[in-house]
């Protein structure tokens, strides 16, 4: 996803009013700039950077390899592409680092999720660049173009395409859904992973290889299990050969620094060559060992952290090896690490919650985990806290208390709702269900038992506007979804109604057919190593992790502009069919004039009852919306052959650039602007007030899907200084079944944006002294004075 | 979050017999509903003149003026509003249906030992509508809350005594003179209708507006002071400085605001005020 946003753009990702985003503007306004809207990279320094023709020899390594081995022998294959690609990967220990492991991804590389894709992936922008540096040698520019012309047919992604069936690639057209109308496209990632780095730090890599070696000697196991853990070994070995080089490196460096920074250097050296060999004594080596081979994996959510790193943070207090200061220092240092990865929309950190091993240690942890965000106040990690009416509360409050200063972080996980919740979509008992975990935006899994990437993303709005034109895509003329037979002459509701659920079910049935096409093939171009090893079940099975490894093979489906669609029904039902303003007809004309010469008629869709209101007349198609699409979804997870295939209704910018290609939409939506966010209603479409919208959010099932996000924004001064208040408010929402909430506090700097921008905070709700009152409906004179007065 | 404890659903009632200058809420001084205008999103289309049946609505020098005073809120000019210029403050609705909405939150309200506030307005200028609201608000099983000037007669107050919990009671001027020039009527109902209450059982949380040049002065902090030290009936007094926020609305309802100019009181003089008021022995206030 494009990184380079501006903060205005921010504003459209979050949608309006209360309900912003998990990442808020004035939090984001540090890394987006003012003008060019674009992120100042921080450059890292990697071997190549001063020997572009040194990285062309080593990517046609890359490439010969590929050649040769992918196709007789993906094992072997993937551990020599590895031997080559870390030393092009890994870069310098910066100044103030406490641990080696910075990187970054080379333009052909192989992981689980590189530049919108999985597998052996292809930056083509980054090879074109490559391609006309001045620098580079005329046989190194051959060699560059020659790559490109094999790696175009050859990447992963590339061959998947190659292999649609006939129906896949007829409704699935086009990738390009960042750009077409589309209703539905496929992805190609294989993203949210998140290992079993509790049993790394338990058993460390002698522990991991004598676990496999115990597999050998059982004489069990066919050829490819055998070889599968004979290759397993191998990739130990690697992961021990990269700690050491690193370690070499710090060495190096040690001779160069001066007195003050060697200590920290030694250390960064003594850990690295522990953990190449031993499972980590302390937190310093456990910390290490877990960033190095996540960035080995390629996995970018980090798990439990408070249940892998609880014990041995405790064992060094209580050896007094290290302060909770030294530790707080540590935790920085790994944040800023996790944040030079930029995986802005993944690098989920999850303390608290039910089913930890060791919950006393891990709670200490997880007090310190708090504190560190509260100083770092980085984009990422997306810093999770999962609580329980049986945890202790201190954590919760602890939580609050973040909160309040204006960072987004911790978001809050209900177990009490979240976990019968994932028994039910995931099909699971209770002890399977405990370990859910979010990754990236807000998608569950279960902790290295199951896997779920998002292959695909679902435009309801789009959908419901290509029925009301039965088939034609309003913007491009093509004619696609169900035949145009089934539409008829479409002439009441339910018609309608039916339609649409027809064409919803057209598309979700072809991308959960690529969601498991995408395991066969990308998901078996290589076994992943570092997935594998820590993921369940896949040392005993002696196969990979998309290949028969993992217990849980699931998927999820990424659905957008459902709120709008729901609105839309509601809007219909009301205008056309209830109060019969408008015949169905002339309704689909106003939409294609995009309301142009229609402002009164367009006022009527708006005035519609909207979600968010508890007003049940809109939220029951909100429910209806979201049940169908969900229970269709997760019914065809069987017929794919995946465990599980579920909708998630989550929260990214993708809900701007697919409402960027949508047509005007009956809730009153003009065309070719942002869908609502997530589960949020349309910005400024709930008027009754904070309770009513959390009322309503609650309607809708979530023992159907995967997980769906809430964003709720509060005033600094409303959250802290009726903290009680708002502790109840939030009780009583997480009582009502509310699962999940992300929390932004609004300062005085979000209120001077509503005043530059007040369409992106139409429900900002502030105190004015005697009465409440929306604050963009003020007179610019008493916004005035309130910013003086009332907000810090 | 000011108008009880807890989380609260607050239903304002229409209709108040008081008529402070410096009132917030002036579309709850009638009790009928009202057309508002925001001339500010006006782009005079016309629109409302055409469906207007009173001559409400006429376009002088390209501006759209309001007769307010020929409206009878219908509420048809505000279906072909497309600026949303125009809004109706107020509505017609069954105490069931007040009841029903207030329900919704009742989760909220055992969370936090809130319930349901009737403002105003004074809300005992619907006497009859206030103590039904009451009733069957008791029936739930809610917190209730009463905020009043102190308007109506005893036996008002007598009859309401069982069905609320706390009384948020104004007390706005000490000199009836001034009282009567400022408010348009005497506080003598209102002081004996507080006595009545601190002396029988009510909870009563004292509400005092101070406006500079007004009742800042000794004589009414005294007689504040006074109140709470006499009466334990009176759990809290908050005190509040006038503001003007509210001046905007006066313009929307075609309103004249008789506080025209007037500075809104800055936070410190109101600390200052309420320090004062404590040197005559009395505790219980706090900032409102």
């Amino acid at each position: 996803m494009d990184k380079r946003q501006t903060r205005r753009d921010f504003l459209k990702v979050l949608g309006n009013g209360v309900i912003v985003s998990a990442v808020l503007p004035s939090f984001l306004a540090s890394c987006a700039s003012k003008g060019a809207g674009t992120v100042e990279v921080h450059r890292m320094v990697n071997l190549y950077d001063d020997d572009k023709d040194y990285l062309v020899s080593q990517l046609k390594r890359f490439t010969q390899v590929h050649q040769q081995m992918q196709k007789s022998d993906r094992l072997k294959c993937e551990i020599e592409c590895m031997k080559i690609q870390y030393p092009l990967m890994f870069c310098e220990v910066e100044p103030g680092d406490l641990f080696a492991g910075r990187a970054k991804c080379p333009p052909v590389c192989l992981s689980p999720q590189a530049f919108d894709s999985g597998g052996y992936c292809l930056n083509s922008g980054a090879m074109s660049k490559l391609e006309s540096d001045p620098d580079l040698s005329a046989e190194a520019r051959a060699d560059v173009r020659e790559m490109m012309e094999y790696w175009s047919q050859e990447s992963s992604r590339a061959r998947m395409r190659k292999v649609f069936p006939p129906k896949m690639a007829e409704v699935l057209y086009s990738d390009n859904w960042t750009s077409d109308p589309l209703c539905g496209a496929p992805l190609y990632r294989l993203s949210g992973t998140q290992c079993d780095y509790d049993k790394l730090c338990r058993l460390g890599i002698g522990g991991l290889r004598k676990e496999i070696e115990s597999c050998l000697s059982s004489g069990k196991g066919t050829p490819d299990n055998v070889a599968f853990w004979e290759s397993s070994l191998m990739a130990l070995d690697l992961f021990s050969e990269v700690a050491l080089w690193y370690a070499g490196h710090v060495a190096e460096m040690l001779e160069r620094t001066d007195a003050s920074r060697k200590a920290e250097l030694k250390k960064i050296e003594a850990s690295l060559r522990n953990i190449a060999v031993n499972k980590p004594d302390t937190l310093h080596e456990a910390i290490q060992l877990v960033f190095l081979w996540a960035v080995m994996s390629g996995s970018i959510n980090y798990g439990r952290m408070d249940e892998y790193l609880g014990d041995l943070y405790v064992n060094d207090i209580a050896a007094k090896r290290i302060t909770e200061e030294d530790a707080i220092a540590m935790l920085s240092s790994l944040w800023t690490l996790i944040d030079s990865r930029k995986t802005t929309w993944d690098a989920r950190v999850i303390v608290g919650g039910k089913g930890r091993r060791n919950e006393s240690a891990a709670d200490k942890f997880a007090f310190i985990a708090m504190e560190t965000t509260k100083r770092v106040r980085g984009v990422i990690p997306q810093f999770t806290l999962r609580f329980n009416s049986e945890q202790d509360p201190r954590l919760y409050e602890a939580a609050l208390d973040v909160i309040g200063t204006g960072n987004p972080y911790p978001m809050l996980y209900n177990d009490d709702v979240i976990i019968p919740a994932v028994m039910n979509a995931f099909r699971v008992p209770y002890e399977e269900a405990v370990n859910y975990l979010p990754f990236g935006c807000g998608e569950y899994i279960l902790y290295h038992r199951s896997v779920g990437t998002p292959s695909g993303v679902i435009n309801l709005a789009q959908i419901l506007s290509l029925t009301l034109h039965k088939g034609i895509n309003f913007t491009t003329g093509r004619r696609e979804g169900i035949p145009a037979e089934r539409y008829g002459d479409m002439q009441t509701f339910d018609d309608v109604m039916r339609c649409y659920k027809e064409n919803v079910e057209h598309y979700v049935e072809q991308l959960a057919y690529h969601e498991k096409l995408e395991y066969d093939t990308i998901g078996c171009e290589a076994p992943y190593f570092y997935l594998s090893l820590l993921f369940d079940d896949c040392i005993s099975r002696g196969k990979p992790v998309f290949d028969g490894g993992v217990r849980y093979l699931g998927g999820t489906l990424e659905a957008y502009g459902n709120t709008n669609t729901a609105d839309s029904f509601a809007a219909i039902r009301k205008l056309v069919y209830d109060e019969k303003k408008l015949t169905l007809d002339q309704m689909v004309k106003i939409l294609d004039a995009d309301f142009e010469g229609y402002e009164k008629e367009r006022m009527w869709m708006l005035d519609a009852p909207k979600y968010g209101n508890d007003d049940d007349y809109a939220d029951t198609f909100r429910v209806e919306i979201d049940s169908h699409i969900c229970n269709f979804t997760r019914d065809m997870a069987q017929k794919a052959g995946m465990h599980s295939y579920l909708i998630v209704i989550i929260n990214n910018n993708a809900n701007v650039t697919m409402g960027e290609q949508t047509p005007a939409t009956p809730d009153g939506r003009k065309a070719y602007t942002f869908l609502a966010n997530a589960n949020a209603s349309t910005g400024g479409a709930d008027k009754n007030g904070i309770t009513a919208y959390l009322n309503s959010i609650v309607k809708p099932d979530i023992t159907i899907h995967a997980g769906a996000v809430q964003n709720m924004a509060f005033s600094k001064e409303t959250f802290n200084t009726y903290r009680d208040k708002t502790k109840a408010l939030l009780s009583a929402y997480f009582g009502n079944g509310g699962a999940q909430a992300m929390i932004n506090c609004l300062g005085r700097g979000d209120l001077q944006a509503a005043m530059e921008h007040p369409e992106d905070y139409q429900n900002l709700i502030v105190r004015v002294g005697g009465f409440s009152a929306k604050f963009v409906d003020l007179p610019r004179t008493t916004q005035l004075e309130i910013l003086s007065r009332t907000l810090y | 979050m000011h108008d009880g404890p807890g989380i609260r659903t607050v239903v304002f009632l229409k209709g108040c017999l008081f008529r402070c200058v410096w009132c917030c809420n002036p579309e709850s001084q009638s009790r009928q509903p009202q057309l508002a205008f925001v001339e500010e999103d006006c782009v005079n289309c016309g629109e409302c003149s055409k469906v207007c049946d009173r001559n409400v609505f006429t376009s002088f020098f390209g501006r759209l003026k309001v007769r307010h005073d020929r409206c009878d809120a219908c509420g048809k000019c505000i279906d072909v509003c497309t600026r949303k210029a125009l809004k109706i403050y107020g509505q017609e609705v069954t105490s069931d249906e007040i009841i029903a909405e207030v329900l919704k939150d009742r989760s909220y309200y055992e969370q936090s030992g809130g319930g349901v506030t009737f403002s105003g307005g004074d809300p005992l200028h619907q006497f009859g509508f206030l103590t039904e609201l009451l009733e069957k608000s008791k029936a739930e099983g809610l917190d209730t809350c009463v905020e009043s000037e102190g308007l109506g007669s005893v036996r008002q107050f007598e009859e309401l005594l069982p069905l609320v919990d706390t009384f948020y009671y104004d007390y706005k001027m000490t000199d009836p003179a001034v009282h009567r020039r400022y408010t348009g009527h005497d506080n003598e109902g209102v002081i004996e209708n507080l006595k009545y209450l601190c002396t029988h059982g009510a909870d009563v949380v004292l509400r005092c507006i101070i406006v500079p040049g007004v009742n800042d002065n000794a004589a009414h902090f005294k007689a504040i002071a006074g109140l709470g030290n006499e009466f334990k009936a009176i759990r809290r007094i908050e005190v509040f400085g006038y503001h003007d926020f509210g001046a905007f609305k006066y313009r929307r309802l075609g309103m004249k605001y008789g506080m025209k100019g007037k500075r809104s009181v800055e936070p410190a003089q109101v600390d200052e005020w309420i320090s004062e008021i404590r040197k005559y022995g009395c505790d219980k206030i706090i900032k409102g």
